[in-house]
Parts: structure tokens; sequence; C-alpha cells
């Protein structure tokens, strides 16, 4: 696979630097030149035309290869902002991930959400007034738009590729607006994270910091396998950051294309964890009932206050996490077959999800 | 990864096959391509399109498309591919498209020739066609669409679009406030100065009558205010501000002066440092109409003389000019006052959207400024020169309901208690028109001291919530300012962002409000002292307040600023030698402010000796008028003083009964011992 990619690469830049009429312009890739490859200290290298060509860095070619497709996002508070001081500047700023060649651009909602005018600034260093397309905020992401065509967007990765241990590249603006496009490296320290958010994360200790929000998290294809969202901070904390998966920002810009929002299920019920769960230890408690609003497809359904729900679908739950990700499967007006567990005994109940506001 | 010989060799063949291919393609468009390039360097993107060819270049980019091309006469380019490549935002139904581009927007229709551009009808040669369910307009459209920043040119069937302004920003000063000018000035105020390079400004009021330039770098800060001068002279504002700079707490005075004589712009100059031992250097101007204060200082400066007296800091001092009116490309124009008026957006913090909450909207005058009339009131805003003349919005929860004009009906009552019909007089009310709402308006006149003042207060419904808009003005100037204010008001905008929390705000509001009463039914209720001896009667629409260390209780009423205060001496404390002007903090308050006193006797009042003691004050300035009554008796070894005072509005048969009850209640109790 990796090998495919590689000369289909090798093969654009080639095209690439003839149509440009560069000659030798590139020095690696000149047509029909003598050549021959080798490994020296487990570096590769390439000698071209008796030149000895060492790649950059894996580390380095991913970043190379994001890096234009990395934007740092500013802008002013609204006035309506708590944070929005009378006598301070009021600038506010992140990262953005180039989703669209046509100017779409994927950030955190928190980013954006409190900005009067958005700015875009790319790795070339012009800047572009940005508007807002659209934004969840329980997912923390929203698009936004440059009126710039011809960019270079992200290539978005999945997650069935990603696993705990691969190295990763954090890229965005962390702290300061002048450290734009700064890169940190770590590894995936673990998936399918649940932290106080509404879904999962994926967990790495790529160092992200305020400003990173809203920059890709890359795998080391250069593809994009996570949004960087949060970070835990406090005495003796270290190494803990939280980026929105990739398959989750797949299916809110889905969404965001399609609706224009997050069109989300509405049950009409409130869950309470198990003990074990909320403590993160190992459960099959499942999630009970607490709670069913009036005239609500819960309720419609014939689900109970404590009923245990066990399972959406045929998949086990055990955290409200576990509902919401298996809710995303589903549209407003979708039926799905719930396992339940009523006083002792199991039963299935069909459900058929209404929309939420 | 290391690459076989052999996949090498592979890839040469495929990358030598694309290589032809790509060359045979190109050959067909590089001279028009390469003609234009070379001419056109600078153009950020270039579009070459050749009709019945599927495929448009862009930079030198192959983009598949829907083939461009000519129908009488006319060139058609596929809308969508070649927007999306500049750009553009494109939305395409079967008939119709949608494009947003930047500032512009248009709407198109198949099959007309006309289309919305900005809002705005304009007309292509020939209408757009679906084919292949793509939108297919005609070339023109480009250049209606975007007027400057992209060349279009034809060559027989082959359009080049050059694109020479992407939209970047080059002036981010919008954003970080810097300045690209040399001089700031404000034309509304008429004020410029030269800026400090690598200034930004820093902060502004809403009506740009204050403004704050900083220069972090050199440590420099320029603060320029303006306010209305109300006829007084350079000289006698030079004077009142020398009295207040010898008294300011978070300055040290350290040198002023008039420069009235020799000065192109007479001035009076203050040199301060703060508490930071920072320099601080102000200079007053003044004009027909305004003061303007010029303020300079510098962190890295602790001798103000510096900012006077150094080139540098005197050139940017005497850089002020007057008579600014916006002409001019080298002064960035601060003013936010458009026809005359500056938009206030008023927001409240609400907790219980976590956030802040928009309210309403409206144009003010430029010379008013924020007026703090109720300090624990938040839902109420006030703008104007001083108390005598000013705007005030009250938002107020629309509960169960009710009418703005049964709201206002209430206050008509409300007023008819409170008032005394020898300062107060409704002259008018009825229905009204306010801002394009139907509201309910009142007017009527209040004395105060020897100024008769007009009133004219707007009750309006929207959003669930009145809003309660009072003007307050002389009644002689009234007809003068009627059409200015019926300007301002016409802006009134309520803009509630979040009509649920702010409910949710007031009732938790009022609600603290009431807690603060002295008891949960209106009727008196017994308020005991044990510890200082007293008990009174109060009732329970009252609050009551507490001065520990002074052993001063405080009730009050809210609605009509009457007040009870009741302190207590220990006649063996070391205050007892000392007179009673002297003792109670009271009374000593109110000497000390050379009240006139109107008369003092002395009564027998259930058993003990009463001195009675009325002050008077009548203050133009805090519009203060009413008698302030004190009562000071003695009883077991302790000494007791009762002050009491309505302002004169407020005296009506009800209140001033209301306040003689309480004190006919005043009784001394048996003591207990604070623990």
């Amino acid at each position: 696979m990796k090998n495919k990619r590689r000369i289909r690469i090798a093969a654009m830049a080639l095209s690439a630097a003839l149509m440009m009429g560069f000659p030798g312009g590139t020095g690696a890739y000149v047509f029909g030149a003598s050549r021959e490859s080798g490994r020296t200290s487990g570096q590769e290298y390439k000698i071209i035309n008796g030149i000895k060509y060492v790649p950059a860095d894996e580390t380095a070619k991913v970043i190379s290869k994001l890096s234009a497709s990395v934007v740092g996002i500013i802008g002013k508070l609204k006035q309506s902002s708590k944070n929005y001081s009378t006598y301070g500047d009021n600038l506010v700023f992140g990262s953005g991930v180039i989703y669209k060649s046509n100017g779409y651009i994927v950030t955190n909602a928190h980013v954006v959400s409190e900005m009067e005018t958005i700015v875009a600034v790319l790795s070339n260093g012009k800047s572009y007034k940005a508007r807002l397309k659209a934004i969840d905020e329980f997912f923390d992401l929203a698009l936004i738009k440059i009126d710039k065509g011809m960019l270079k967007p992200a290539e978005f990765g999945d997650m069935t590729d990603v696993e705990a241990g691969m190295p990763v590249v954090a890229i965005g603006t962390p702290l300061s607006f002048s450290l734009r496009n700064s890169a940190t490296k770590g590894i995936i320290s673990g998936i399918n994270r649940s932290t106080d958010g509404e879904y999962r994360f994926i967990q790495s200790d790529a160092a992200i910091n305020g400003g990173n929000s809203g920059g890709p998290l890359v795998d080391m294809e250069g593809k994009v396998i996570g949004i960087n969202t949060v970070k835990y901070t406090g005495y003796g904390v270290e190494g803990l950051s939280f980026s929105i998966p990739v398959d989750t920002v797949k299916y809110v810009l889905s969404h965001f294309e399609k609706f224009g929002k997050v069109r989300r299920p509405y049950l009409g019920a409130a869950f309470m964890e198990g003990v074990a769960a909320k403590y993160g230890l190992p459960s099959s408690e499942g999630l009970v009932i607490i709670r069913i609003e009036k005239d609500s497809p819960a309720e419609k359904a014939g689900l109970q206050i404590d009923d245990v729900l066990k399972a959406v679908n045929g998949v086990n739950l055990t955290t409200r996490i576990d509902y919401n990700e298996e809710a995303k499967k589903f549209l407003p007006g979708d039926s799905t077959t719930f396992t339940i567990e009523r006083n002792g005994k199991a039963m299935k109940v069909k459900v058929v999800f209404d929309e939420a506001e | 990864m290391r690459r076989s010989n052999s996949s090498l060799g592979k890839t040469c063949k495929k990358t030598f096959a694309v290589f032809l291919s790509m060359f045979f393609i190109w050959s067909m468009f590089l001279p028009a391509y390469g003609e234009t390039a070379s001419k056109t360097s600078k153009a950020d993107m270039i579009i070459t399109l050749t009709a019945d060819i599927g495929k448009i270049n862009v930079n030198g980019t192959w983009i598949k498309t829907e083939k461009p091309f000519v129908f009488e006469k006319t060139l058609y380019f596929p809308l969508k591919a070649v927007m999306e490549s500049l750009g553009a935002e494109v939305t395409e139904s079967s008939a119709v498209a949608a494009i947003v581009y930047r500032d512009f927007s248009a709407i198109l229709k198949t099959g007309s020739q006309s289309f919305l551009l900005n809002h705005t009808v304009s007309n292509l040669p020939a209408a757009p066609i679906l084919k292949n369910k793509r939108f297919m307009v005609p070339l023109e459209f480009l250049k209606k669409l975007v007027p400057q920043g992209l060349n279009v040119s034809l060559k027989g069937r082959q359009a080049i679009i050059e694109l020479t302004d992407d939209g970047a920003i080059t002036d981010l000063s919008f954003l970080i406030g810097s300045f690209t000018q040399p001089r700031a000035g404000n034309s509304y105020f008429g004020w410029s100065i030269n800026i400090p390079k690598g200034s930004r400004l820093s902060s502004e009021s809403f009506n740009s009558r204050d403004i704050v330039i900083e220069n972090e770098q050199r440590g420099i800060t320029l603060e320029i205010s303006v306010e209305s001068n109300l006829g007084m002279t350079l000289e006698k504002k030079y004077g009142e501000l020398l009295k207040l700079s010898k008294d300011l707490e978070d300055e040290t005075f350290i040198d002023a002066s008039l420069q009235d004589k020799g000065a192109a712009l007479p001035y009076a100059e203050f040199l301060f440092t703060d508490q930071y031992d920072e320099a601080i250097y102000q200079r007053i101007y003044s004009n027909e109409r305004y003061f303007y204060s010029v303020t300079v200082t510098s962190v890295d400066e602790s001798n103000p003389e510096t900012l006077r007296d150094e080139k540098y800091f005197k050139d940017l001092s005497d850089s002020f000019r007057l008579g600014f009116k916006g002409n001019g490309k080298d002064v960035a124009d601060l003013s936010r006052v458009k026809s005359g008026l500056a938009v206030y957006d008023h927001y409240i913090d609400s907790p219980t959207a976590g956030n802040k909450i928009s309210v309403w909207s409206m144009s003010i005058f430029p010379e008013w400024g924020n007026l703090v009339l109720s300090t624990d009131n938040p839902y109420n805003s006030a703008f104007g020169l001083d108390i005598t003349k000013y705007i005030s919005i009250d938002t107020i929860s629309q509960d169960g309901n009710q009418s703005a004009e049964a709201y206002a009906q209430k206050m008509i009552k409300k007023y008819a208690a409170n008032f005394n019909g020898d300062y107060y007089k409704l002259t008018d009310s009825g229905s009204a028109v306010t801002a394009g709402f139907p509201s309910y308006r009142l007017v009527y006149e209040v004395k105060m001291g020897k100024k008769l003042y007009r009133y004219e207060e707007r009750f309006l419904e929207s959003d669930g919530f009145i809003f309660d808009i009072t003007f307050k003005t002389l009644s002689g100037d009234y007809s003068n300012e009627a059409g200015a204010y019926a300007k301002m008001l016409s802006t009134f905008k309520p803009s509630v962002s979040d009509s649920q929390s702010l409910a949710a705000d007031m009732e938790k509001y009022g609600f603290d409000q009431y807690k603060n009463r002295v008891a949960k039914t209106d009727a008196p209720a017994k308020q005991e002292n044990p510890v200082n001896g007293w008990s009174v009667e109060v009732p329970g629409y009252w609050q009551q307040k507490n001065y520990p260390g002074q052993s001063i209780t405080a009730f009050n009423n809210k609605d009509t600023g009457a007040s009870v205060l009741i302190e207590t001496e220990d006649n063996k404390g070391i205050s007892s030698p000392l007179k009673d002007e002297e003792r109670f903090t009271l009374l000593k308050n109110t000497v000390e402010k050379n009240l006139t006193l109107k008369s003092s006797d002395t009564e027998a009042v259930r058993g003990m000796s009463v001195k009675r003691l009325v002050y008077r004050v009548d203050d133009d300035e805090t519009e203060d008028y009413a008698d302030i009554v004190f009562r000071i008796m003695e009883k077991d070894g302790y000494s007791y003083c009762l002050m009491s005072s309505i302002p004169d509005l407020c005296t009506s048969e009800r209140n001033m009964t209301e306040l003689e009850a309480i004190w006919n209640s005043f009784a001394l109790i048996q003591r207990t011992t604070a623990k």
C-alpha cells in the first residue's frame, strides 16, 4: 500500500516538474537520470547523477506535506462574549484544517463561536476573511469558508488505521499567533477515550497548547486522524492531549454539507451510568433510565424509568458516551432496537427517533 | 522503504506515458496560456477554458468540467467549476444558482437574462442554460460579479480568466487596531494628533468620545477624551481641575499651569505620577463646544516633566490639532458617529446563560456618556450630559403578560401615591408609536429645587419584556430638543438574544430584592435590635442594612428614597464627652456638608426628652432636595440618634404618614449583651 502511494507521488512530481518547465530544477527527479538508492544507518538515501540525496526525516515530510493545509484562525471577540473586555484587544485565535480546495476549513467550535470577524491565515502568510458556515457546540466542530480557490486540502484518514502507540504529529498555533504552524510529535496513548465531553476522543502525548485547538493530529502518512481539542492541565499533569477522532469529524462534516447542521436523533430519556463505568472500570451494567420526557420517542416506545439500556442495535453500552456514539449512526426518523432489562428480564423495544433541537 | 530497480522501471514507463499524454494536451493550449501568463505574471490565478473542451486549466492543473460552448456568439462557461476554482460558494438546483463570493452575491435563473447581483437586478447578454444538470453561464457574468481584480479576455473560442486580486487582506488594522496613517483623529469631535509609530487602538467608547492608543513597545499610552464644556471657560475648568488634582487617590499631583498666552492653541497642563510611579502629562484644550483632554503616560518615565519637555514627547503633545473634519488621507478617522448619533449595543451579564445577553440597541447623542442612576439595578441604563438631561432605559420582565399600557397605568397610580402634588404633575398620557412599536406614553413635570423638568416615559413591549424609556430635560429646553429626541428614540431596537435566560435572571434578581425586604408582607413589622436596645416598626417592603462597626442600622424604601437610620452610642464610651455633632456619625456627616440648620427644638416624647434638629439639603449637582430630621435622646446610659429623610418629590401624604409612623413606633427595649 505504502509503495503504491510513493510511486504515485513520484509520478506526479515528475510530470509537474516537466510541465512547469524546470529541467533539473527539482534535482532528485530529473527524468531519465541515472539512479541508485540504499540505506545507511537506517537512513534512506538516493544517489542521482553521482549526488547523494538523503530524504528528509519522515516527521519533516509529514509536516511539509500538511503545513499548507493548516491555517491559523484569528478574530475579535463578539461584544456579547463573557470574555469581552472594554479595555483589552479582545483577540482570540486557534487553528484549522483546509478541508476542501475551494476554501472550506474545519476547526473547533470553541475557536470561532465567539469571534466577531474571522480571519484565516494560510501557511504562506496570506490572510483572508472567513464566514462561519456551520457549527455544532456538542461536537465542538465548526466549518468556516474563505473565498480562495485551489487550496491544498488535507487528506483525512480513517480510525480503523489508528492504534495506540502510533507516532503522530500535531500542527497548530500554540500560545501565540506568531507560532502558527508549529508542529509537535508524540504517540497515540489511547483511542475511544471518554473525558468530560459528549463523545469519544483520541488521547495522545503530542504537546498541544491554547491555540492548537482546531488544528490537525496527523499520522505519519500525513493523514488527518483527529482535530486537536482539549488537554488536561494541572500540577503534575503531563502529556494528556485529546483530539476529536477523524470519523467523528467526517460524520459532522457530512451533516454540515447535507443539512447545514448536525441532525441529532432525539430520544427524550436521561441515563445514569453504573458506578463502575463512572470510575472508568470495566462494566456490563448498562445505562439506567432516570427520566423520560413527556410525548418523547422514549415514552412512545414504552420505555420506563429504571429500565436498564444494555444495547442499541445489538451494540452493548456502558456509558452515556457509548450511547451518543451509537446514536451517531441514526438520523431523526430512523428506528432501531433497544435491548433493555426491566425487573431482571431482558426485552427488546423498537424506538423511532425524533429530532433534537 | 527502498524501491527496486524493476519497480522504478515500471514507474518510469508509466510516468513517460503520463508525460506524453499530458504534453499532447498541454501543447493544445500552451501558446495562449504561455502568452497570457507572461503578460500578467502577477495574477494569483489563471483559468483557461476553451469551447468544446471538457476541462479547464487552473494554474496549470486540469479540472474536468462540463464543456464550455459558444452559442449565438456567446461563450458559456461551467459556473460551478470556474467559480469554485476561484473560491466562491456555489449552490445549483435545476432552475436556480446562488453564488457567494467575498462581498458579492448573485442569484441566476435558467432562461432568464436578468439576475440578482447584490440584491439588485442586473442583466446578462443571454440567459443561463442548464446542461447535464450544470449551469452554463455567459462569460459576461464574471465581469459583472467581480468588476475589479478579475480580468476576462476572449480569444476566439478560448477565454482566459486572470485573478489579479485573490481577496487576501493586506490591512489587518480592523482586527488588531494598528494604524497605517501617521495621525489619528475624530471627525465628529474635530481633533487629530500624531501617533507614535507602532501604536494600536487599544479601546474606544461606543461614541468614540474616549480613545486610548497604546504603544506597548515604547511603553506609551495616549488617551484622548472629549466632554461638553457647557459654556465653561478653559480658565474656570483649569481652576476646577486643579482643585480636584490635589485630592486624587491614585495619582500624585506634581505641577499644573495654564498656557493661555503665546500658545497657538491655549491649554491647561497637569503633571502627575501614578501609583506605579509612572509619569503622566495631561493637556486640556477647549473650543466653543468641548473640552479635550490629551494624556500621555509612559511606563518608562517617572518624571512627568520629561513628557512635557523632551522633544519626542513635546512634539507628540504639540501635534494635537482641532478642526479635523475627516479630510486628509494621513489621518485615521476614529469617529463612530453616523448621522449625528452613535450606536450603543446594550448587553447584560447573564448568570443563567453564563454569557452576555444582547438586550437592545439605540443610537445616542455622541456627547452623552453612561450615567449610573441606579447602582443596584443591572436592568437600568442611562446616558446623558449629567443627571439634569438624560435618557434612561429600564428592561422589565413582562410578568403575567401584562401589556405596556397596563404597566404604564400601574406607574401612573404609583406616581400619584408617592409624589407630592406640589412637585409632580401628570400633563399627558396615551397611546403612541415608539420606534415602530405600539407603546404608551406618559408626560409629567417635576419640580426639583428651582428647576422645572419635563419627563417623558415610553412603555413598549417586545420579546416578553417591557422597555421603559424615559427622557428628562428642563421644561424650557424641550421645544428645542424635541426633534433630536424623536430621532434618537426612533432608533431604539429591542434585541433580546436569550429571553429565557434574561427572564430567569430577572426572576432571581426580583427574588434577591424580595429577600432584602424586612418582612414577607407589606404591613409594618417589628424590627428589634436588643444589642443596641431599641425596636421599631418598619413596613415590610422596606429594606434593611446594618453598619456593625458604627452601631448604625439603616432602613430605606427603594421606591421613594425615604430612609430611617438609627445610631446608638454608649454614654460610658470614649465619645461621651463630645458634642452630638461630633459624637454621632450620622449628624457629623451632615454638619460637615455645611447643610442649613432649619430648626432646633426639644420635645418630650414617650417619657424622654428628644432633641429635634432639621437640616435642609438643596444640592443642584446631585439633585438632592429634602429635609433631614434628627431626633437625639438618651436613656439608661445610652444615647440614640434617629435620622429620617425623604426627597421633596416623594413627600406625599401617604409617605409622610408612613415615615412618621416609623418614628412613632420607635421604642427602647431591654438590652442584651453582644456575644
